[in-house]
């Protein structure tokens, strides 16, 4: 990642998948079975961008949510994993947001952030007990409804990125609205009806607390201090199996030695340099596209051994879709 | 012992020890005796028929003799409990005593062969023998019912029979005569107390002349295997030693309650995704009989078990079906070779004690019980640190029958204070206020009858592992104490996403607020309160 003092943004788009058994039937233990509307949201998606404040030594994430209208609830929440490893002090005040903080009690290990929503009346954040930093609608009124976006969401962090579980969750309204029209039944379920059923699971850029045994030197290059001018936090293999027509996230730390005049990257030949931002001791995520054939991704930089002399880390990605 | 109607005036009497013992001084004192001159002693020597002269004790021989049991040194030889004939001796008790309340002695003839129904004795003039002195023996022995070999248990601290030599005229005596209870006494039938009398119709000091018989019943000298037998038997008392821990009923002493998929109600965790349901807790109760360290083989028992009331925070008093707290495979058993005997305790739904009793009938001859076992089934390790948060306070005990409903896991208890933190900060400043906390969990968990039916046929099925809570509607704000209603939405997000748990919809009825504890939390709770 260049250092600039500008933003660098770049455009990401997430990919989601559906997980979880998904149910609109629910049996009282009086026998009754009562059938509650569907909530599937299952083609939501989240959009995130990546870039780096040099000036400050932040990570700016943005996110934003795509709910297609083919979803039959709105969107009510997403919560992604930003556990860490060691205990640091939750407030940064370098750290950019507009929230009205809630008392805090998660863990000393998660990682500190700073969270800005674009409109503080319809949407709340926070960080949850368990290490979760989520975003929801204030009320069901402002429900993310189908057939919308919503962008603008905010993460500052000083930590780099890496891939991070998210998990987008429907609102239950239509469950609410189901109840005011009764009957009413005071026997309990067999199973409590729970929107989390309809939760949709996927990995998005977040920050992340790697250690150097979390990276991926690439592969291949001699001698070790050269391999390590391009690790990866994604992937961490060579050649990948992946789904045809989607996209794979590359995440990528720079040695703090490298030269970035010397980078270079290639998609199947095509020069996708300028989607990266070198910079000593940086990272970069950037999303790439898989067709239905076979994707090499090539990257290669130049930096100076701790001998003086000068060496090149070159390495190839090759997704293979299924 | 105190003895009523005499005049201590003076007294002799002649203490002679076993054949293995020497006479002390001390021994007076140990004994405690009490002599007095016995009053109105009659010589008589009546014509009897057959105008042969019959003699007879007016009064003569030994009274007030009983076996007595010490509980504890401190009592002997004061307080003291009387042993019945055949009655026990328990092997706890510090001491077992043959007691005399008097002795007395007032002449008359030697019946030959000491039964006193016989003719008096002759001497080879033909004269009638006139009893001079009496001899009296107190022994504490043991004669194995198995065997038939007696054992003198001796008379401590000194061994071997106690003997006391009276001569007419003078003597009433009483004495207290103890055996120390030790390991070494087998229990079991076969103790015995007894006195012996002899009589003799030549006075104590008076020479024995060569050849001369001086006791009635001859005196037969002890061997090491043969006991001294001083003359005839006129009393005998048995009992019995007796170990009231010689039989025992141990377990683990608690076990898990059981969860199952169905059952009465709604019985299932309500963690799918970490437990679908609960095996219910086992565990190995175990009868031992055994003394002083030894096994006892071939006890028979039999085990009973009683619901104990008011336990795990059931106030109601309609016990349970006994099964729905905690069953055994076995309710009857005999202790093998080792002295011991395992069955497998099976717990129920319910959380209760209960109390498990082991019963013989055949040790020793008579009831022999053991325990109780008090047998808990419940989750473990559950708190209420009380309502010490201005965000919340405790709602929904219900006198009676349920007053402890607030029990819970450590993350049960976290959870709901960040959840009413969080709410407040979600609501208008004018709507905070202290969150109704309703039921969470009994003490130790279990079936949460709400009907005091011990069944979730009411309802309140997860409320059973103290990760779950029910919220009142009613917030009671900061500013006036007046009842806000509850923002559903804000505690939704609340619980959800600060407080990073689950609000269910545990009824379909808008009444129905019930919140739990983060999903990834619940495996180490369960872990920990089913050990």
């Amino acid at each position: 990642m260049r250092l600039s003092d500008s933003l660098a943004a770049l455009a990401i788009i997430a990919t989601v998948t559906v997980a979880g058994a998904q149910t609109t039937k629910y049996k009282l233990n009086n026998g009754v079975v009562i059938e509650l509307p569907d909530l599937t949201i299952t083609g939501t998606t989240i959009d995130a961008t990546v870039s780096y404040d040099a000036t400050r030594g932040v990570f700016r994430y943005e996110y934003a949510i795509n709910a297609p209208a083919s979803n039959l609830a709105g969107v009510e929440a997403f919560n992604i994993d930003i556990s860490g490893r060691i205990a640091r002090p939750q407030s940064d005040p370098a750290l950019a947001e507009n929230i009205h903080r809630i008392p805090e009690f998660q863990k000393p290990t998660t990682i500190p952030v700073g969270i800005t929503v674009p409109d503080t009346n319809a949407w709340i954040g926070g960080i949850g007990a368990m290490g979760r930093l989520f975003i929801s609608s204030r009320t069901s009124a402002y429900d993310l409804v189908p057939g919308s976006r919503q962008g603008g969401f905010i993460a500052e962090s000083k930590l780099a990125p890496g891939l991070r579980s998210v998990e987008i969750e429907p609102s239950d309204r239509p469950w609410q609205d189901a109840l005011q029209r009764g009957p009413q039944y005071n026997s309990e379920f067999d199973n409590p009806p729970d929107s989390r059923t309809f939760i949709v699971k996927s990995n998005v850029v977040a920050p992340a607390d790697l250690t150097d045994a979390d990276l991926y030197n690439g592969g291949g290059q001699q001698p070790a201090e050269v391999n390590a001018f391009l690790r990866y936090a994604a992937p961490h293999d060579n050649r990948l199996k992946v789904a045809a027509n989607s996209k794979q996230w590359l995440i990528v730390y720079y040695g703090k030695t490298i030269n970035p005049a010397g980078f270079a990257a290639d998609q199947d030949g095509v020069d996708i340099s300028a989607r990266f931002h070198p910079a000593p001791g940086g990272a970069d995520a950037v999303q790439i596209s898989v067709g239905s054939t076979a994707t090499k991704v090539h990257l290669s930089v130049s930096g100076t051994k701790a001998s003086g002399g000068t060496g090149t880390d070159s390495d190839t990605f090759t997704f293979l879709p299924q | 012992m105190a003895v009523g109607g005499f005049t201590e005036t003076c007294a002799r009497v002649a203490v002679v020890r076993g054949p293995n013992t020497k006479i002390r001084q001390e021994e007076l004192l140990v004994h405690r005796f009490l002599i007095a001159v016995a009053a109105g002693m009659v010589l008589t020597s009546p014509a009897a028929a057959d105008g042969a002269h019959h003699f007879r004790a007016a009064v003569n021989g030994v009274t007030g003799l009983s076996v007595e049991r010490y509980a504890t040194q401190s009592d002997y030889p004061g307080t003291a409990a009387v042993v019945d004939d055949g009655g026990m001796i328990f092997r706890r008790d510090y001491a077992v005593a043959i007691t005399a309340s008097s002795m007395t002695f007032t002449g008359g003839c030697i019946h030959q062969n000491g039964d006193p129904a016989a003719p008096c004795a002759v001497d080879s003039n033909g004269n009638v023998l006139e009893v001079r002195k009496e001899s009296y023996t107190f022994r504490l022995s043991y004669k194995d019912p198995a065997t038939g070999v007696e054992t003198n248990l001796g008379i401590s601290p000194y061994g071997g029979d106690e003997v006391f030599t009276i001569i007419p005229e003078s003597p009433t005596s009483s004495g207290v005569f103890p055996q120390y209870v030790s390991c070494g006494m087998p229990l079991g039938q076969g103790f015995r107390a007894q006195l012996f009398r002899q009589q003799s119709p030549y006075a104590f000091g008076d020479p024995i002349p060569k050849g001369a018989q001086e006791w009635y019943p001859a005196t037969t000298p002890a061997t090491k295997t043969t006991l001294l037998v001083p003359g005839t038997e006129v009393w005998v008392s048995h009992f019995e030693l007796f170990n009231p821990n010689a039989l025992g009923i141990i377990s683990r002493g608690s076990v898990n309650p059981a969860v199952p998929l169905s059952g009465n109600g709604n019985t299932q965790t309500g963690y799918s995704t970490v437990a679908a349901e609960i095996a219910p807790g086992s565990d190995l109760v175990t009868v031992s009989a055994r003394d002083c360290g030894k096994p006892i083989a071939g006890v028979a028992f039999s085990i009973s078990r009683d619901f104990v009331a008011s336990s795990a925070g059931h106030l109601h008093v309609d016990p349970p079906a006994l099964d729905s707290v905690s069953s055994l495979d076995a309710y009857v058993g005999t202790t093998g070779a080792s002295g011991s005997w395992t069955t497998t305790l099976h717990a129920g739904e319910v959380s209760s004690l209960m109390k498990y009793t082991a019963t013989a009938t055949n040790v020793l001859g008579h009831q022999v019980t053991a325990g109780p076992l008090f047998e808990l089934t419940g989750f473990v390790a559950m708190t209420d640190p009380g309502a010490n948060d201005p965000n919340i306070r405790y709602t929904g005990a219900v006198a009676g029958v349920h007053t402890s409903n607030h029990n819970g896991s450590p993350e049960l208890h976290e959870f709901v204070r960040r959840l009413a933190a969080a709410y407040n900060s979600l609501v208008p400043a004018a709507d905070a206020g202290s969150l109704g906390l309703n039921d969470m969990s009994l003490p130790f968990g279990g079936v949460f009858d709400l009907d005091a039916s011990w069944t979730t046929a009411a309802g309140h099925s997860r409320h059973r592992f103290g990760t779950d809570c029910d919220i009142d509607h009613c917030v009671r704000r900061f500013s006036d104490g007046s009842c806000a209603n509850i923002d559903y939405d804000a505690l939704k997000r609340a619980a959800k996403r600060s407080a990073d748990g689950i609000l269910i919809r545990e009824t379909w009825n808008s009444d129905n607020l019930h919140v739990q504890v983060p999903e990834d939390v619940i495996g180490s709770i369960l872990l920990r309160e089913t050990p």
